[in-house]
């Protein structure tokens, strides 16, 4: 069925637009560096998780079907693991895993068109060394990934994660302390869930206005949880990695009740 | 570059429950620690008198720095005292090739349940780690090869309490009240703890500062008796290792601050 080429595209193209149809709605993981490191953020229903420690320095915030976020995630976990015990763990970078063994498979999973594709997008992030910048890897369904040492998003459209970017351009944090980068993220995931939760214009929508997002926020603090982690240079641990807990994240809510619209709902 | 090695079944086969040994094995880099063969004609390197003390706060753990081979002092600066995990530290006596990699396995083991399984690993879950490892050299042990005696000390959370292990050659594990002592040097203090804790002071009622001259005085004696024990060794600058296991994590002591519990604690109180 598959042998002429013509086929075997379009083939490819169904598969690009069901895995991208998976992971319409999906909800977006904003990655900004701040004094002390990185942080990741997002938002999940009660009682899941998102952001997940991958080694020291490592880190990665997955969104995607469950199944296939925890497949990829325990193998950057196997191999930062045995590389780090062979050899050292200077030796785990991102880059690496990523090159050598991740994207490679990832691809391959894409590319055998009789099997089930991985339904997922990461966003990943190595904690430099101080004087360092630290620096954000999305890895997208098809095995494809780039870098860069500003930002990280990961959303379910390309189209979400532009307009995150540009609201993350005009909007960028007051400063670079954990508080104010916190609520940058908070907004940034704000657009990406508004533009993917539209569901009447999908090729081309607009940045959405202050009070859609605003009204997203708050029937999202409502429902839902948010979630937050940080790459900390400053802990003495060798694991950079730590959870926010709720206190830390506080701030968050202060921000949404703050936001213009609050009083009419 | 080199390219990672990545075998097909760390993609197929993810679930190693947790278990950092099992996917060693599955990556091809499977720990020699089981080895069994003709005991080969080498004098091997041992490192010698390692103790732990409860004391208020926790555990104090301390080794000095010597390790030896036969008569022959191989190094002196060797680090006994090795960070396990925030809370955890071990101490290691015997064959320091195998107990370092017991002590890199039991680090990695740690981290990568807590990552994997997405919870930390149990107090008890840790113990039978060690003693799995312990158990898993006997071979070595039998041979006479390398014998590998560590103490554990943790402090549980849970229990808010600093707990102190020592292991046999089996992978048995005891807890000690009190103090624990290994290596050659230990037979020389092992008494003496003994005698201060039943008679002058409990080890337990100590603060820090009694605590660490305590442990002084002990790696002191025991460096006079045993030659493999290297001490406090104030003409060298090198001093020993020492360890708080707390509430608040693992410290490790300063030499400056060592170097005055010495003068003041140690040398101070000669009664020559």
């Amino acid at each position: 069925m598959y042998d002429e080429p013509h086929r075997w595209l379009q083939a490819v193209e169904n598969r690009i637009q069901y895995v991208e149809k998976r992971l319409r709605g999906a909800s977006p993981v904003v990655g900004l560096p701040y004094k002390d490191g990185a942080v990741l953020f997002t938002v999940c229903p009660h009682g899941q998780q998102k952001l997940y420690e991958v080694y020291d320095r490592l880190a990665l915030g997955g969104l995607g079907h469950p199944a296939d976020v925890e497949r990829l995630r325990m193998m950057a976990i196997n191999l930062a693991h045995t590389e780090g015990f062979a050899r050292s763990a200077a030796d785990v970078t991102l880059q690496r895993l990523l090159n050598f063994a991740i994207a490679p498979q990832v691809k391959t999973s894409f590319d055998e068109v009789f099997r089930s594709p991985v339904i997922a997008k990461f966003l990943m992030v190595e904690l430099a060394h101080a004087g360092e910048d630290t620096r954000f890897f999305t890895l997208n369904f098809d095995g494809n990934f780039s870098s860069r040492d500003t930002f990280g998003i990961a959303a379910g459209t390309h189209q979400a994660e532009e307009l995150m970017a540009s609201r993350l351009a005009d909007h960028p944090p007051a400063s670079d302390a954990l508080d104010d980068v916190l609520q940058a993220a908070l907004m940034v995931w704000a657009v990406g869930h508004c533009v993917d939760s539209n569901s009447t214009q999908y090729d081309d929508p607009p940045m959405p206005s202050d009070e859609e997002v605003a009204a997203k926020l708050r029937e999202a603090a409502a429902k839902l949880e948010f979630e937050a982690a940080v790459l900390d240079r400053a802990t003495a641990s060798r694991a950079k990695f730590r959870a926010l807990e709720a206190e830390d994240i506080a701030s968050l809510h202060t921000l949404i009740g703050e936001l213009p619209g609050g009083d009419e709902t | 570059m080199d390219k990672l090695t990545l075998p097909p079944s760390l993609w197929q086969h993810t679930d190693f429950q947790g278990d950092f040994l099992t996917l060693l094995g599955a990556a091809g880099h499977g720990v020699q620690l089981g080895e069994t063969g003709d005991s080969a004609n080498i004098t091997q390197v041992e490192a010698t008198t390692v103790l732990a003390i409860r004391y208020a706060d926790g555990v104090l753990v301390a080794g000095d720095r010597r390790a030896t081979a036969g008569n022959t002092i191989m190094y002196d600066r060797a680090d006994k005292v090795i960070d396990v995990d925030d809370h955890s530290v071990m101490a290691i006596s015997g064959s320091p090739a195998l107990a370092y990699e017991m002590a890199r396995v039991l680090e990695y083991s740690f981290r990568y349940y807590r990552r994997s399984q997405l919870q930390e690993l149990s107090m008890e879950g840790k113990l039978r780690t060690l003693s799995r490892l312990v158990r898993d050299n006997l071979g070595m042990a039998l041979q006479g090869i390398g014998v590998v005696l560590p103490l554990f000390a943790t402090y549980d959370l849970a229990d808010d309490e600093g707990r102190l292990y020592f292991y046999d050659a089996l992978g048995t594990q005891f807890e000690m009240a009190e103090f624990a002592v290994a290596g050659s040097g230990s037979v020389w203090i092992r008494g003496a703890l003994y005698y201060q804790n039943r008679w002058q002071r409990r080890l337990i009622d100590s603060d820090l500062r009694e605590a660490t001259a305590t442990t002084l005085r002990m790696l002191e004696a025991a460096a006079h008796y045993d030659a493999a024990t290297g001490g406090v060794r104030e003409q060298t600058a090198i001093v020993p290792t020492l360890k708080a296991v707390t509430r608040d994590g693992v410290q490790t002591l300063e030499e400056g601050y060592l170097r005055e519990v010495y003068t003041d604690a140690v040398e101070g109180s000669d009664v020559r």
